[in-house]
């Protein structure tokens, strides 16, 4: 019955979406049809079947495959509700749903556009709609009924079974696909109106919200990969994880350069070019994880043939879109760049940056591809060639970031740049210097890390008292100026984090009875008692440490190793004790006789990592709430 | 300047910065790119002393040794064996008659790991150990 429902609401909302479509014809005529009924009925029917999907495993009805692959009776309701999206066809659903979401919240919110513009923009999305609804009826339908019905099902991977992951596709998923709605933005343009200030005034809050989203799914995944994948690393330049980051770069080059769009006019091709590049980047993304074409760690099982439908997916909507702008260049009028000392020349600089790194992650990632091909020799790209080159390109970007937001726009002097420059110089360099003092063992680099990190810390900070009259004019306060004044902080923090957490870490691994104890920095832990923990759907081993600071306690640590008998799958819980400016970490790994294994971690600033993510994060959603409540 | 002057400098500049770029890029790919090979491959190999590779296959069943946090196995593809030693902690999904990938270096012909990599989901195989087994 579920089944039933679900493919009915999907058959419908796929000729819906084309049918909109079709509407681009009539769309020079004098009256133009309101798309908002079919867009709400599109979005109706799509929630309709991912209500039936939920539905299907909360009551964990066996009868539909893919609860039978997925689900399980005895694993708990928040993850039968997550576990929807933990896997291919759910999560393509979910897809899915965020994109007719999208058009929903354009149709019915945002009012600044008119009526033959808006129907062409919504036109677009629905034919966004209709490709990927096409691809969820023909080769991954969530709705395939088998017969006879399985008694129970075979489990969500445990790895899954977790809360940082349980919420990390949705938000990314807001991200990636709420660049779609820039794209149709920004194909509609071609047919309506010109490429202005209004037009990036248009998209920059989209913008603005998938930025923010891309920024939180991406942390909400590193994060997890910290605490659940036992080995306390945050990023492993995997495939999958680049997927992510080459649209969160090409979004943030975007996010800067409407800027530059808005006040000055100019860099149109360029920025049309990135809104491109950016929603290119979410297909490709989509594509690199869902076909399982690269070797990666996080691979889950994947099935290539639906693999070439996403890459004829990406190709027809990259061409296409590619051969609109080549064509149409000629007509975009730009006006003229005035001086590289200006806010818009450090703009473009950023965007330069960004595009580049963009560039070496994806040469990076899709390189053993072609070298396979060709060659037919399988090789893999080792994190030192990605953490090389973000570090050299990044390196001056940061430096550039730290007084971008000082500088006028038009035409700044460099004399008087240079003097408020001195006291953020002093001031990072001091910072530096109390680093040194404290705790120096690791390599220089570390130190450069620690100095970009306070240079663009204190130049932000700097740039606000100067703006806001030393804090006296908070009253009006510009949420743009703040939401860019908290994400700036945030990326700052951010650096500190990667610096201290990847330079600055100690590990132990080692062999513990009860009764034992390490030491770690100026901490002790001692390992006092281990039992048997039963859950509602594993079992497994709880260690208790008994966390030491110059003989005073603090705390009791107590990791897991949990074994899910139906999957028969071990996973690690860290536990983990944060103090704000650093972590110690312990992981369980097995038992020897009748001593465990553990790895220690004594992570210094790794906690600033999620805290400036987290900073990013409100930084975008303030800017975007202000652009979004003055105008709708 | 004229217009099209403009045009050719802007494609010129953007077209060398590319270049520039993709260049830059692929010299430090060269020194970090790792080969993958077969228990069959790496011994056919002629590596150069401290070439770090990938080594992929299956862990023979009963070939893992413990000795506190000293392991060593046999990885198999069916063929040819190699034994590897590795010192540190195993991922959770390690088991022997699984696939597995290591990454580190062949000595007097005992792989030395510095790696362990098992994948997040027990029925993933990786392509490179699929198609090996296939052939």
């Amino acid at each position: 019955m579920v089944a039933i429902i679900g493919n009915i609401s999907l058959i419908f909302a796929t000729l819906l979406s084309f049918y909109q479509f079709l509407n681009i014809r009539n769309i020079n005529k004098i009256r133009v049809l309101n798309p908002d009924r079919n867009i709400s009925l599109q979005f109706f029917f799509i929630l309709t079947a991912f209500f039936c999907l939920m539905f299907a495993y909360v009551v964990s009805d066996f009868s539909i495959l893919n609860v039978y692959q997925n689900s399980h009776t005895a694993k708990p309701l928040l993850y039968k509700i997550t576990g929807v999206w933990g896997n291919h066809e759910g999560s393509m659903l979910l897809w899915v749903l965020v994109l007719v979401f999208f058009g929903f919240l354009i149709s019915r919110y945002d009012k600044r556009l008119d009526l033959p513009y808006k129907t062409l923009t919504l036109s677009f999305q629905s034919l966004i709609t209709f490709v990927f609804l096409l691809f969820i009826l023909l080769s991954s339908n969530p709705f395939i009924v088998i017969s006879p019905t399985p008694v129970n099902g075979l489990d969500l991977n445990p790895l899954l079974q977790d809360p940082g992951l349980a919420f990390h596709p949705p938000n990314l998923y807001i991200g990636y696909v709420g660049l779609s709605i820039v794209f149709s933005f920004t194909i509609a343009r071609f047919y309506k109106g010109s490429f202005d200030a209004s037009w990036a005034k248009l998209i920059k809050p989209w913008v603005l919200l998938s930025w923010s989203f891309l920024t939180l799914g991406i942390s909400l995944g590193s994060w997890w990969a910290y605490y659940e994948l036992g080995w306390g690393g945050f990023w492993f330049w995997d495939p999958v994880e680049n997927a992510s980051l080459m649209p969160w770069l090409c979004a943030t080059a975007l996010l800067h350069s409407t800027l530059v769009l808005e006040k000055r006019n100019t860099l149109k091709k360029w920025t049309i070019l990135l809104a491109f590049l950016s929603f290119s980047f979410s297909l490709i993304g989509t594509f690199l994880v869902r076909s399982g074409i690269i070797t990666s760690v996080h691979s889950f099982a994947s099935d290539p043939t639906r693999g070439v439908f996403i890459l004829m997916i990406c190709a027809f909507f990259i061409f296409s879109s590619f051969i609109l702008l080549a064509k149409k260049a000629g007509s975009i009028k730009e006006e003229k760049l005035i001086s590289p000392i200006s806010k818009e020349g450090t703009i473009i600089f950023n965007n330069l940056l960004m595009v580049a790194l963009l560039l070496t992650i994806f040469i990076g990632t899709i390189y053993p591809i072609f070298l396979e091909i060709f060659t037919g020799n399988q090789i893999s790209v080792g994190p030192p060639y990605f953490n090389l080159t973000s570090t050299l390109i990044m390196g001056p970007g940061i430096l550039i970031m730290s007084f971008a937001p000082m500088i006028n726009w038009k035409k700044d002097d460099l004399i008087g740049l240079l003097s408020r420059l001195k006291i953020i110089l002093f001031l990072s360099l001091l910072v530096t210097f109390i680093f040194f003092y404290i705790n120096f063992k690791g390599p220089i680099i570390a130190l450069v890390g620690i100095f970009l990190a306070a240079w663009l810390f204190f130049g932000t900070l700097f740039n606000f008292f100067e703006k806001t009259k030393y804090l006296k004019k908070l009253k009006n306060l510009n949420k743009t100026f703040l939401g860019m004044t908290v994400a700036h902080l945030g990326v700052a923090i951010f650096i500190a984090g990667i610096t201290g957490s990847t330079l600055w870490k100690v590990e132990k691994i080692k062999t513990l009875k009860v009764g034992e104890k390490v030491l770690l920095n100026n901490y002790s832990l001692n390992f006092d008692k281990i039992k048997k923990i039963r859950g509602k759907n594993y079992i497994g081993h709880e260690a208790e440490f008994n966390l030491y600071k110059k003989n005073k306690f603090i705390k009791t640590l107590k990791p897991q190793k949990r074994f899910y008998p139906v999957q028969e799958f071990p996973t690690t819980e860290a536990a983990i004790y944060s103090r704000g400016i650093s972590d110690i970490y312990i992981a369980m790994s097995e038992p020897i006789g009748n001593s465990w294994i553990f790895r220690f971690h004594y992570s210094p600033l790794t906690p600033w990592i999620w805290i400036g993510s987290i900073m990013a994060f409100i930084g975008g959603i303030l800017s975007f709430s202000h652009r979004i409540f003055k105008r709708i | 300047m004229t217009p099209k002057k403009k045009r050719f400098y802007i494609i010129f500049s953007a077209f060398s910065f590319f270049c520039f770029i993709v260049g830059i890029t692929l010299i430090i790919l060269q020194d970090n790119i790792l080969f993958f090979y077969s228990p069959s491959e790496i011994l056919q190999k002629n590596l150069k002393q401290n070439e770090k590779v990938r080594l992929g296959g299956l862990v023979e069943e009963n070939s893992v040794v413990r000795n506190d946090i000293k392991i060593n196995f046999t990885i198999t593809d069916l063929k040819k064996n190699i034994e590897v030693s590795y010192e540190g902690i195993l991922p959770d999904l390690f088991r022997e008659g699984q696939g597995v990938i290591v990454n580190g270096y062949l000595k007097n012909n005992i792989f030395e790991a510095s790696e362990v990599l098992a994948k997040h989901d027990e029925n993933y195989m990786p392509p490179e150990i699929k198609k090996m087994l296939e052939n």
